[in-house]
Parts: C-alpha cells; sequence; structure tokens
C-alpha cells in the first residue's frame, strides 16, 4: 500500500524523469529488434518499418504504461490545481473576496469552537476518565447545612464521606474535595527566602484524591492516606504550574518546608504538568493539602462538624458495576447518614429527608460548574457564528456563480475544442475547492487570534487559566471539513450551470445569453443573506440594550474613589479574640493615610460573588419560609459603599460585643417580612427556632444595595456590628469563623493611582502576614460582574457587523453583475432617450426589492430567534420596536450604498460605446 | 515469424513475465524473447502489450526493476522478481495447472 503510493508519488513529482526512463527504455527495445532484424537480413529501412508496425502506436503504449504506474488520476488533479490557481491569480479581487469572506466564517466558527472543545468537551487529564463518576448533579457550594434545594444533594460533611467510603464498596476509590476553594486563599511562603508570602489558591483533599485519579508524582510524591490523619505532620503538593512559575522547576522544593497560614508545611511532590484540578478553574489551585490540615492551617470549624456540608465526592467504580442501583444505595446511605443530623430528627425534618437524594453524573470532566456557567454562551455564540458562515456561504456561491458567468465564453469555447462537460465540471469543481481549502487555512489563522480574542474577552486578566488557544486536532479537523463542505457544497451548483454551455454558445456572442436560473438562485441567496443579517443584527443589538440595561442598573452605591481590598485574618494567624483590636488597628492606620475619608471593614461588598444566606424569622410570626443574607459590618461601612439609611439609625461604634445585639435590614427585608405601614424598627427577629428569634433588634432600616448579582431580585439582607454576636449562640466564640471579616473599603477625596502599594505597606506594618488577596477598584469590581454579558453582547455585535458586511458584499456582487451584463440593453434604453435618474432607478430597484424580500423573510425569523436567546437577556422578553427599526435603517442604509454604486456606473454608461460592444 | 501462434488467454501474460524472469533478471525485450524460446515458438507476445504489463508488475510491487548495460554495451532496464513476484509465481503457477487439468478433464470426458 505504502510503496505503491510512493511509486506513484514519484510518478507524479518526477514526472519528467520518468518520462525519460520510459522513452529510454522504449527506444531500447526499438533499437535492439531492429538490429536483430538487420542480422537475420532486412534492410535497416524494412527492419524499422517491421518493428514500428508490431510495436503498434507508439504514444498509446506510452500512455497505457503511464496509466499502469497510476499517474494520471493524481496528475490530472494536480493539473487542475495548478490551472486553478493560474486562474485564481488572474482574478485577484475575487479571490481575495472569497479568501477573506471564507476566512471570516470559517475562522469564526474555529474560534468558538475551540472554546467549547477546550471547555464544554475536554475530559480531566487523567487515566480513563470514563469510569469517574460524580456524587450529585448541581454545584451548591460552598459551606452550608440543612436540606438542599428539593433535597438533592452534592455537597457532603466529613462524616457523610467516611460512611460512604466504607460502605460503599462497589467504589474502586472514593475522593473528596473541597466545594469551595477559590474564595479561600491561603497565604504561603517559602521557608529561608526573602520573598513575601503571598495569597494564593488552595484546595483540601482526601488522602486517596490523586489515586482516584491514578496520578503518578511528577517529582516527589502524591498525598497518601497517611498524610490525611489527625496528628499527622502537616503536608502539600503543588502544582506543576506554580513549581514551574514561582520557582523555575527548582528540584529542592520537594522536601522544603513552606509557611502556609504561618505554620510550618512541608511540600512532598509536584503533581503531574496539565493536571489542573477537579475542576476547571481561573485560578487553579497551587496547592494540594490534606482535609485533615484543614482544621490546623486554616482553623475552620465545619471540618468535623457532621451537620456542615462542604464536600464535593468523586469515585471510581469498579469494572461492571451498574450506576442506577448503586444510586439507590447511595442516596440510601447517605439518608442513613442524615438521620442523626440536628434538622431531619423533627417529625417535618423525616418528611425532607425521605425527599433527600443522591444524583449520579459522569465524573470524567470533573466538577463542571464553569463548564455549565458558560455552556449556555457558547452554544449560542455557535449558533450565531453559524449564521455568520451561513451568510458567508451564500456569498461564496454568489461570487462562484458571478464568476462562472463571466467564464461562460471561455467554457463554451473548451466545450467547443471537444472537453466533456465532466471533465469541465471537474476542473471548476477542483477550483472551488482549492478556493475553499485556501480559504480554510486562512480560517485557522483567524480561529487562532480570534480563539486567544475570545479568551481574554471571556476571563479578562485569568493568566492561570488551564485553557488552550492553539487549535488541537478535532479542530484542525472542524475547520477543515467545514472548509471542504463548503468549498463542494456551493461549488456544485456554479459548475453545474457554467457547464450548461453548449458550444454552440462559444459561436454566438455570449454577452448576448441571459441565465435566467442562475439570475434567481443569486438573487434568492442576496434575499437570504439580508435575511439572516437582519436576524443577526437584531440579536446584536438585544444584546446591547441587555448590556445596557444591566449596567446602567441603579445599583444604590456610590463607587467613586473606592477602592475594595480582599483580606483573610484567618490565615494571617489570628484568633477570633484578636480580632476586634485588629479591626480598631486598622480603622486607625487607613483613617491616618491622607485623602482617606471613610474606612469599612465587612464580611463581603456589593457586586461580589461572595454571599452567606440563612433563614429568618420575625420575632412573634411564624417561619415563612423566608432567608436573608447577612453582612457583619463596622460603623463607616455604609458610608464606604454610599448605602443610605432610610429609617432609624446605621451601625455605629457603640455597637460593642457587650451592647445590645443590634440589626439594620434592608426595605426588601421589610417589604417582605413587615406588613405596609408597620414600624419595623424595635422589632425583633433571628435564626428560626424559639430560641434565636429574639436575636436581634432591629434599629434602622438602608436602600436596597445590590449585592451579589443585579440579576438576584428580592434580596432580603440585614447587616449586624461586626464584633457581636447573637445571644442565642452557643458555640464559644473560638468556633466562629463568621467573625473574620474579609473586605477592606476604602473612601478617598481623590482617585490614588499607588493604592496598591500603600494598602500592602499599610497591612503589612500591622502583620506581614496580612496579605492582599484581591485589590480593586469599586468600579472594577462593578464591571467584572457584567463580563460575560460584555462578551456575548461584543461578540453578537460583531457578527452581527460581520454579517452586514457580507451582505452587502453580496448585494454589490450581483448588481454590479447585472449592470455588466446589460450593458447594451441599458446602452439602447439611454440611446432611445432614458434619463440617467430613470436609469439608477431601474438598478436601485432590483437591489431595494431584494432587501425588501429579505427583510420579509427576517423579521419573522428574527422574532422566532429571540425566543431561543431570551433566558439570555435581562429584562427582554421580545425584540422591541427601536432594537428591530435600527437593525432594518442600518440594513437599509447598507444596501442603497451597496446599490448605488453600479446604479450610478451603469447611469454612466455611454450608449455609444455600450453599442459597440455587441 | 514462423509457425502457428497462440493467442494468450486473458491474464496468463502477467504470469509468463513473471516465469520468465524467475531464470533471471532480463530486459523488456528478452523476456519476450524468452517466452517465445521457452514455447517453442507458439507463444508471443504483442510488442504494445509487454510495457504496461511491466509497469503494472513494477507498481504492484512484484517485480524490481534496475538500470543496467546490455551485451552490447547499452543502457538498459531490466526486471528481475520480487520476493514477493516469487511467491506470486508460485501461487499462480499452481493455480493455473489446476485450473489447466480440470479444464483437460472436462474436455477429455465431453
Amino acid at each position: 500500500m505504502l510503496s505503491d503510493l510512493i511509486f506513484r508519488f514519484r510518478s507524479l513529482f518526477r514526472r519528467s524523469a520518468v518520462e525519460n526512463e520510459l522513452d529510454d527504455e522504449l527506444q531500447f527495445h526499438v533499437e535492439q529488434q531492429v538490429e536483430k532484424l538487420v542480422r537475420s537480413g532486412l534492410t535497416r529501412q524494412d527492419a524499422l518499418r517491421q518493428t514500428r508496425l508490431e510495436f503498434g502506436a507508439m504514444d498509446h503504449v506510452k500512455e497505457d504504461c503511464r496509466e499502469s504506474r497510476g499517474i494520471t488520476f493524481l496528475e490530472t488533479t494536480a493539473r487542475d490545481i495548478r490551472y486553478a490557481l493560474r486562474q485564481l491569480s488572474r482574478t485577484p479581487a475575487f479571490t481575495i473576496t472569497v479568501l477573506l469572506t471564507l476566512a471570516l466564517g470559517i475562522g469564526a466558527n474555529a474560534a468558538i469552537f475551540t472554546l467549547v472543545n477546550a471547555v464544554l468537551l475536554k475530559k480531566l487529564p487523567v487515566a480513563d476518565p470514563g469510569s469517574l463518576v460524580r456524587l450529585g448533579d448541581n454545584n451548591d457550594c460552598c459551606v452550608g447545612s440543612g436540606n438542599r434545594q428539593d433535597g438533592d444533594f452534592a455537597m457532603f460533611s466529613t462524616d457523610t464521606y467516611q460512611q460512604l467510603k466504607k460502605n460503599a464498596p462497589e467504589f474502586e476509590e472514593l475522593a473528596a474535595m473541597q466545594a469551595g476553594f477559590w474564595g479561600r486563599t491561603i497565604i504561603a511562603r517559602r521557608d529561608g527566602t526573602q520573598v513575601a508570602a503571598r495569597s494564593v489558591a488552595a484546595e483540601f483533599v482526601s488522602g486517596n484524591y490523586f489515586r482516584t485519579f491514578a496520578l503518578q508524582a511528577r517529582a516527589g510524591r502524591l498525598l497518601m492516606d497517611a498524610d490525611d490523619t489527625q496528628g499527622a505532620p502537616t503536608t502539600a503538593v503543588m502544582s506543576f504550574e506554580a513549581w514551574q512559575r514561582n520557582y523555575a522547576g527548582d528540584a529542592s522544593v520537594v522536601g522544603s518546608t513552606f509557611w502556609i497560614n504561618t505554620k510550618p508545611v512541608t511540600v512532598v511532590g509536584i503533581v503531574p504538568e496539565g493536571f489542573y484540578g477537579d475542576r476547571m478553574s481561573v485560578n487553579p489551585a497551587e496547592f494540594y493539602l490534606p482535609i485533615e490540615a484543614m482544621p490546623v492551617l486554616a482553623n475552620s470549624p465545619y471540618v468535623h462538624d457532621p451537620e456542615e456540608d462542604w464536600l464535593y465526592i468523586i469515585g471510581r467504580i469498579k469494572p461492571g458495576v451498574a450506576i442506577a442501583p448503586l444510586q439507590k444505595k447511595v442516596t440510601a446511605l447517605l439518608q442513613q447518614a442524615l438521620a442523626t443530623n440536628g434538622e431531619f430528627s423533627s417529625e417535618q425534618g423525616k418528611r425532607t429527608l425521605a425527599k433527600v437524594r443522591v444524583v449520579l453524573t459522569p465524573g470524567g470532566a470533573g466538577i463542571q460548574a464553569m463548564q455549565e456557567w458558560y455552556g449556555s454562551k457558547l452554544h449560542l455564540l455557535m449558533g450565531i457564528a453559524g449564521l455568520v458562515l451561513l451568510i458567508a456561504c451564500a456569498n461564496v456561491a454568489n461570487l462562484l456563480l458571478v464568476r462562472g458567468m463571466a467564464r461562460r465564453a471561455e467554457i463554451s469555447m473548451r466545450a467547443a475544442l471537444g472537453a466533456m462537460r465532466g471533465r469541465i465540471i471537474r476542473q471548476l469543481l477542483t477550483e472551488s475547492i482549492v478556493l475553499a481549502g485556501m480559504g480554510g487555512i486562512a480560517g485557522l489563522g483567524v480561529a487562532y487570534a480570534g480563539a486567544r480574542m475570545l479568551l481574554m474577552l471571556a476571563f479578562p486578566g485569568a493568566e492561570n487559566i488551564p485553557i488552550h488557544t492553539s487549535p488541537s486536532l478535532s479542530v484542525l479537523e472542524f475547520a477543515c471539513g467545514l472548509s471542504l463542505l463548503t468549498g463542494v457544497l456551493f461549488g456544485v451548483a456554479p459548475a453545474w450551470i457554467a457547464a450548461q454551455a453548449g458550444p454552440i454558445d462559444a459561436v454566438r456572442n455570449s454577452r448576448r445569453t441571459t441565465a435566467a436560473s442562475a439570475s434567481v438562485l443569486q438573487r434568492g441567496l442576496v434575499v437570504v443573506q439580508v435575511g439572516l443579517s437582519l436576524v443577526l443584527l437584531v440579536v446584536a443589538g438585544l444584546f446591547l440594550q441587555s448590556l445596557k440595561k444591566l449596567e446602567g442598573t441603579d445599583l444604590k452605591l456610590d463607587a467613586r474613589n473606592r477602592y475594595i481590598v480582599h483580606i483573610n485574618p484567618q490565615t494571617a494567624g489570628y484568633t477570633q479574640i484578636q480580632l476586634e483590636a485588629l479591626y480598631r488597628t486598622m480603622e486607625e492606620r487607613f483613617h491616618a493615610l491622607p485623602g482617606v475619608m471613610k474606612v469599612g471593614i465587612a464580611s463581603y461588598t456589593p457586586m461580589e460573588d461572595n454571599n452567606n444566606g440563612w433563614g429568618v424569622q420575625v420575632q412573634g410570626q411564624p417561619f415563612l419560609n423566608v432567608g436573608a443574607s447577612v453582612i457583619r459590618a463596622n460603623a463607616e461601612y455604609f458610608d464606604s459603599v454610599g448605602t443610605r439609611v432610610v429609617m432609624g439609625r446605621g451601625i455605629n461604634a457603640r455597637d460593642s460585643p457587650a451592647s445590645t445585639t443590634v440589626a439594620v435590614v434592608n426595605q426588601t427585608f421589610v417589604k417582605d417580612l413587615f406588613k405596609p405601614g408597620e414600624n419595623p424598627i424595635g422589632r425583633h427577629f433571628g435564626h428560626p427556632g424559639p430560641d434565636s428569634t429574639g436575636d436581634f433588634e432591629i434599629v434602622g432600616v438602608v436602600e436596597d444595595t445590590v449585592y451579589t448579582s443585579v440579576r438576584k431580585k428580592d434580596h432580603l439582607m440585614y447587616f449586624v456590628p461586626m464584633m457581636q454576636r447573637p445571644r442565642s449562640a452557643k458555640a464559644p466564640i473560638e468556633k466562629d469563623d463568621s467573625l473574620y471579616l474579609g473586605s477592606i473599603v476604602i473612601a478617598t477625596d481623590h482617585p490614588m493611582n499607588d493604592m496598591e502599594n500603600i494598602v500592602r505597606a499599610t497591612l503589612a506594618a500591622i502583620n506581614p502576614n496580612l496579605t492582599v488577596a484581591q485589590l480593586q477598584t469599586f468600579n472594577e469590581q462593578i464591571a467584572d460582574r457584567f463580563t460575560e454579558e460584555r462578551m456575548v453582547s461584543r461578540l453578537s455585535t460583531l457578527f452581527g457587523a460581520l454579517a452586514l458586511l457580507l451582505a452587502i458584499i453580496g448585494l454589490y456582487g450581483v448588481t454590479a453583475y447585472s449592470v455588466v451584463r446589460r450593458t447594451p440593453e441599458i446602452g439602447i434604453r439611454m440611446a432611445l432617450g432614458a434619463e440617467r435618474g430613470g436609469v439608477i432607478a431601474m438598478v436601485m430597484r432590483g437591489a431595494m426589492m431584494q432587501a425588501a424580500l429579505g427583510l420579509a423573510i427576517g423579521i419573522p425569523f428574527a422574532l422566532v430567534c429571540v425566543r431561543f436567546v431570551k433566558s439570555q437577556l435581562y429584562e427582554i422578553t421580545s425584540a422591541d420596536f427601536n432594537v428591530m427599526a435600527g437593525a432594518i435603517v442600518i440594513l437599509a442604509v447598507a444596501v442603497f450604498v451597496a446599490g448605488i454604486i453600479p446604479a450610478r456606473r451603469a447611469a454612466s454608461i455611454n450608449p455609444v460605446r455600450a453599442l459597440r460592444m455587441e | 515469424m514462423t509457425g502457428e501462434h497462440i493467442d494468450l488467454p486473458q491474464g496468463t501474460l502477467d504470469l509468463l513475465i513473471l516465469r520468465a524472469l524467475a531464470l533471471g533478471s532480463q530486459h523488456g525485450l528478452a523476456i519476450s524473447e524468452r517466452v517465445q524460446q521457452l514455447s517453442s515458438d507458439a507463444l508471443r507476445i504483442q510488442q504494445g502489450s509487454l510495457y504496461p504489463a511491466l509497469h503494472r508488475l513494477e507498481r504492484r510491487g512484484l517485480i524490481k526493476a534496475n538500470w543496467g548495460t546490455s551485451e552490447n554495451n547499452r543502457r538498459a532496464k531490466y526486471y528481475e522478481l520480487s520476493k514477493n513476484g516469487r511467491q506470486q509465481l508460485e501461487v499462480e503457477t499452481d493455480a493455473w495447472a489446476k485450473l489447466t487439468a480440470a479444464v483437460a478433464q472436462v474436455l477429455g470426458t465431453a
């Protein structure tokens, strides 16, 4: 097989050598034969004649030999390709237009597909991902207790995990991992270096985590069960990327001591290259630590609390284990584990316990939170890009048709000279496939650049994201397949039509022949293009409007000259007892800085990805099954973020741990829990239950500043003084990690460029372990919440513009071509007295007619499409009049421009010259 | 030029060429002469079909071609059997023997 191919290729590429050899060989034969005959007594002339007679036609023999060598098919193709390239280079404007159209169409699709492939289709880089199973089908996060939404569990307590591991032998290995590690960074510093401590992402995992994924250490060893036991020396492994980036792959890192959250930890090994953890994340973990190290390092009280769920579980099932019965068993085991849980022991709790369940899902891609988050958006973009490709294809088909028409004369001539129709079609098809192939290659370039741009739009500032934009094999296949399909699909029709040219056309003047069928096809393609462009413009307009609405929402806060600093006093080694002093010191030090007006300290701030919600019950009311978010805050917090107090008072400095426990609630809280006109001030509320409903006395009401997301409506919130603990709290203060406040808001009287350095220095002066996890202006933090919306809006605008451009090129091409074809006719009209204006109107009528038809098709189609994107839009449920009208006006103007240029050219035709062309 | 010539049945040309080459490498003309000689002049290969057949066999890897020098010091293309060709010859010879025997039997009993 291979030798056959090599043989054929030698025949093809060393054509002259092979030809010469053939000549020599046959020549030798003839001469020998002649000599033999001469020896037997014939004259040389007779001998030659007889030899030739015996041999037959020499060219025929040679052709037979060539065919035997398998030259013909490849050679014809090579010849066709050379011819196609020559033809294409003779019409550079056409070629470049088609290539650009294809490159943009294919490139846009391949770029999106690159991302889809890298984000949605990617499996974890571990052995046999197919046998991994995740326990749970939702992405609840990060620490919680009690019943889940409709009893569907995906997060578990350490206790439950241990029981599942012990009682489900169907799993070869069952690993547990911290559900929400990205918001809980650690502070790490290598021992014996002067490099400052850094806040980095770290994930606490079970001892068999790496064994479950069947990974081998890149250096040293990975975590083992022995590391994950109480009292074991604290160990960690480092990610390959962090090892390379921060320590240049220094082998001495393995075995060295790191100070993690101020405690010594031995790094025992490096994770294999490419392993980015159990989930795709913008900021993958740099350290993996055993679960049992968490109470030591992070002082987290929930690790050994059987009622606190904080772990995800992924297991590797044994071969041949069926999922359905296993799911039933795991559900039963979970119910068993929860039965002893306080919340499920009451009568009502027992009823909810019956509804508790675990759904087993494929775990080969790990925890798919990010995939779910971006999936709908990527699919939407894929749809939009697909429409653009459709328009691009219509354009290419149109241009090929026009070209086919223009070459009728040439093709008729070739037919007249004896070329077979099949051969002509094959040649024209080769041309379009060559074109498509080149377009595909150019498209790959566009795809590479486009995917990088997409990545930057989708994840701004994410340097360590484990998504690679270099086109993978499947992307290459995708692009090549797509371009070949385009080439064949849109090459066949023009080739067929062009090949209809009879030889007689060559004799006639081809200029006069009309190709009505092609013309209808061309106009039809333009109509489709206009219609699709309208759809894309409308979609783009809707996303633009949606983004404007989102960004234009009154967040009821003041972001001017505000800086938000995220820290973690817990990882800096502070105990709960020391916190009050720390907060006072921070207030003082920051206030002492010139230009600082207000210093707010709080659990979290408006418009960030953090939330802490609990059930609440007003004293004297039944529990209405209502939850509210709680924030601990200092006296200046409301002023620092610009939240206005509308009733009563805010939190003040006199609200100390010793004074009455008070709370400030937001307006939604009042609206939802009190009757209209009822005065909430002085009323009490707390967690549901007779002991706790009197915990907080309402002393004030604030406006509904937006937290978490603009899309989150009816957000009940209450704010409590930073160090006050509810009276009913039974756990000692040492167990209350809600006292650790992670956000500082600094309001200044003017913009300060070197805020980062000032903040770092100020915090380091208090304690060198107080590192900055993140520092942004308030505006940056808010803008981050709109990243995805902005990406979708920008891309849909880009694609809309692209579609419009392609449609214009298509319309221009068809109009210009029809003007050229009708030149003699227009000449006659003008010779007979037609006005310039009349000619322009005639040409424009044709163009506008197509546009109007396109709009007529596009408008209902656009209305249907809105349904598909509705879920992605904010407070927009239908294509509103402004967007629709705007899109139509833009299209109309574009169509006008595309039509007027050839129309004016038609009007400037010189009748005499036009008639002479006959 | 003398004697009776038999038309070659379809597909036997390749077999004859392989057989002729089994005796050693030869150029095209010598192959046709050898076939003629081995068949006591009964078989003659059409010159026009000899070379396409040689090129076909070369492509199939049954024979190999080398440029050498002829008896009268001319550059000539010599063909020889490849390992595959030798095997193919055995297989085909066997098949041919069975075929002719069977045909003869049918004709004899008819």
